[in-house]
């Protein structure tokens, strides 16, 4: 009988409602109904608006009490929360409640025979005397990788052996990187923050580098500025290539140290905690207006938008120019999908117009201006502008601790399985009769079979011996 | 599709099909004869199957993977890789064999049904994430497929069979429990890796390691069905008929992955 003193104390009732097993089993049934019920019903994280709006239509009843219920995001709705909380906490009282069981001390008593569950019983008899067996068979188990504890009680001898309890142990290791991986997520709803970087060749930034900044709890956290300064050096298409477009970078870190970044499609590029993800990228002629007493009051990069249409790649953007009147649309047609313009394209075609009304429409090359009024608009020269999509996670190293945690517990869980041996050794007329009672929390035919192995081995070790 | 291709890939789709003709035939006639022919027709045709795969990735310059077929190929390899593994050590489980070939034949043939273009690796799956996704994706459903095979024979034997002679051709209801459970516990570490290198090569591609989009969430659903599984195993006691309905209630929930997801309303 184990003692009872043994037997883990888990003083707060808080805690006791918390480790039942059979709870955390409810929880997790729950888990995949409410995550059955995400996969039903249409999110509108995931759905296009439209067609959410049809499904609304579609579905007016059912959709409206989905909303009300909110369904329609189940993923941050109170249901999803509560029940992922309460998991977690029953996650953690459940480690510790089996920490403490697994940790405590096999009971060193003579009734410590392997509980009913997966037992097998083996019956020998060896022309070894007991005390000859009760010294050789710990020897032999060992080689065996088995712990074991002798016991004598009167003429009779009882051997204990039991290996694979690190099993156990990775079995717990599994379900703390849980733990981890979930407190990782949540580190990730509250710390991530991401943004948009738009920069044309050459161009050069070091501070808040985004026309927007966003994260999903905490919308109006600004993105901290970077520790180093970063260029943007070109964009390369190599030809023939189907991988898509490189962009180079270089930062400069405040040790000017200079490190040479190359992101490209599904490719980021990582520095000091940030990540640059490639997102579009296209052309940005270099545009500069003046007047006889200011030749270039206005002098700026227009980053054009590109679209394919018909097999041609065209890129268009329209601005006004700041303090004027002067709306300028700029347009500039390349041949090929690859938004390629060869080098000397001269097709960029400037429309002016003042107060609603056109006033000019010309092809400018490179180099060239064009006269209109009082004004002088001259096209510089072609460079490209790329956007970057730059991201600051906190919780992604913690859930790559998770992930390494959850791969070193399952690696431990599947090797190791527990075993429990228990030999009772007793004088059968010149010899030994030995009764094997084991046990396992493996599977019980692998185990048998094991231990029928093991078994004619040792009788031949005896009977060697002997 | 190259000739040299499809031919290795209708070799392979013959052999399964002989293999399984021959097995069902063992269960009823002279079972050690066809028996042993089945296992000799099934390694025939992995070893066209592995012809077939290793001629693809010569030809497309990558590992198997870019699209429906390949993946589905692939799978199928790696399932029947690990039936010949379980069948070298437990030749009584040679009839799990059936269920096993009969999957991987209807894989190898959806997937032969789907468009199968020669091509180099799209971008996203040019990282080396990718590939430990989907390797073990496949070891760990492959092990889900024997782990379900062993629970179909176990309910059949439970419910339906009235013949001794293939109640006598069946593994013992012990061995295929066992199988059953430890199967689906390999199963659940190949999984786990799947979902853990998935959402590395997401945050690596997207930016984003979780997204609860379909294929996700539902492969997450059938991972907690099947630890559920495992802890319903440990803590509630459950045994033989339960646990091996538990399994194949999770193989169709893996099924409804590959083929069901896209039909569902978020799925883009």
């Amino acid at each position: 009988m184990a003692s009872r003193s043994l037997q883990p104390k888990i003083s707060s009732g808080f805690a006791r409602f918390f480790s039942s097993r059979r709870l955390a089993l409810y929880l997790l049934a729950a888990l995949i109904g409410v995550a059955v019920l995400g996969m039903i019903i249409p999110q509108q994280s995931l759905l296009p608006v439209n067609d959410f709006h049809l499904w609304q239509k579609s579905f007016p009843r059912l959709s409206r009490l989905a909303i009300d219920m909110g369904f329609t995001r189940i993923y941050e709705s109170p249901l999803f929360l509560i029940i992922i909380t309460w998991f977690s906490l029953a996650l953690f009282f459940c480690t510790v409640h089996r920490v403490k069981k697994i940790s405590r001390r096999p009971a060193r008593s003579l009734n410590a025979v392997p509980q009913q569950q997966n037992r097998e019983c083996i019956t020998f008899i060896t022309a070894c005397p007991v005390a000859a067996v009760s010294d050789r068979l710990p020897s032999f188990l060992r080689k065996k990788r088995y712990k074991t504890t002798t016991f004598c009680q009167g003429e009779q001898t009882t051997i204990t052996a039991r290996r694979g309890h690190l099993g156990k142990w990775g079995s717990i290791l599994f379900h703390c990187s849980f733990l981890v991986l979930l407190s990782g997520a949540l580190l990730t709803t509250w710390g991530r923050i991401e943004g948009t970087l738009l920069l044309t060749e050459g161009q050069s930034v070091s501070g808040l580098p985004t026309d927007y900044i966003s994260s999903s709890r905490t919308p109006l956290r600004t993105m901290p500025p970077f520790d180093f300064s970063l260029r943007y050096d070109n964009l390369l298409t190599p030809p023939g290539s189907d991988n898509g477009p490189r962009n180079n970078l270089t930062a400069t870190t405040r040790d000017n140290k200079r490190i040479h970044l190359q992101t490209r499609d599904f490719h980021p590029a990582k520095i000091n905690g940030f990540t640059l993800y490639q997102k579009e990228s296209g052309f940005s002629p270099s545009i500069r207006l003046g007047t006889n007493s200011d030749p270039s009051f206005f002098h700026s990069f227009i980053a054009l938008h590109s679209s394919v249409i018909d097999g041609i790649a065209e890129h268009q953007d329209t601005f006004t120019v700041p303090n004027t009147d002067i709306f300028v649309t700029l347009h500039l047609i390349s041949p090929d999908k690859t938004a390629n313009v060869p080098a000397s394209a001269t097709n960029l075609t400037v429309a002016i117009t003042r107060a609603g009304r056109q006033e000019i429409e010309a092809d400018l090359a490179r180099g060239q201006t064009l006269s209109f009024d009082e004004y002088t608009l001259q096209f510089d020269e072609l460079r490209h502008w790329s956007s970057f999509r730059v991201v600051r996670d906190p919780g992604v190293l913690v859930l790559y601790i998770a992930f390494l945690l959850a791969a070193i517990g399952l690696g431990l869980r599947l090797h190791f399985r527990a075993e429990r041996l228990f030999f009772c050794l007793s004088n059968y007329e010149d010899g030994c009769r030995v009764v094997l009672t084991a046990n396992t929390d493996g599977e019980k035919s692998f185990f048998q079979n094991n231990l029928h192995i093991m078994t004619n081995h040792l009788q031949k070790y005896l009977s060697k011996d002997s | 599709m190259q000739l040299s291709e499809l031919l290795l890939f209708f070799m392979t789709v013959g052999t399964y099909g002989l293999a399984i003709f021959f097995f069902m035939t063992g269960l009823t006639g002279k079972r050690r004869l066809f028996f042993s022919w089945a296992t000799f027709t099934v390694i025939a045709g992995f070893l066209t199957h592995s012809l077939n795969l290793a001629w693809r990735w010569y030809l497309t310059g990558h590992m198997p993977g870019d699209n429906i077929y390949e993946l589905n190929s692939l799978g199928a390899w790696c399932t029947v890789l690990v039936f010949l593994l379980l069948q070298k050590r437990y030749r009584k489980l040679q009839t799990v064999g059936i269920i096993v070939l009969a999957i991987s034949l209807a894989m190898l043939l959806y997937g032969f049904s789907k468009p199968h273009p020669l091509g180099p690796l799209s971008d996203e799956y040019q990282s080396g994430w990718f590939y430990i996704h989907i390797i073990s994706a496949f070891l760990g459903y492959s092990c889900y497929v024997i782990a379900s095979s062993a629970g179909f024979l176990l309910l059949y034997r439970h419910y339906h069979c009235t013949s001794s002679q293939i109640n006598e051709a069946l593994p013992d209801n012990q061995l295929l429990e066992d199988i059953n459970s430890r199967f689906v516990s390999y199963g659940f570490a190949g999984h786990a890796i799947m979902l853990a290198s998935g959402a590395i090569w997401a945050n690596s591609a997207w930016g984003r390691y979780w997204n609860w989009d379909p294929v996700e969430t539902w492969s997450l659903i059938t991972w907690l069905l099947y630890a559920f599984y495992l802890h319903a195993k440990s803590f509630l006691g459950w045994r033989g008929t339960r646990l091996a309905w538990i399994s194949i209630a999770a193989l169709i929930a893996i099924i409804f992955t590959f083929w069901g997801v896209s039909h569902l309303p978020d799925h883009s």
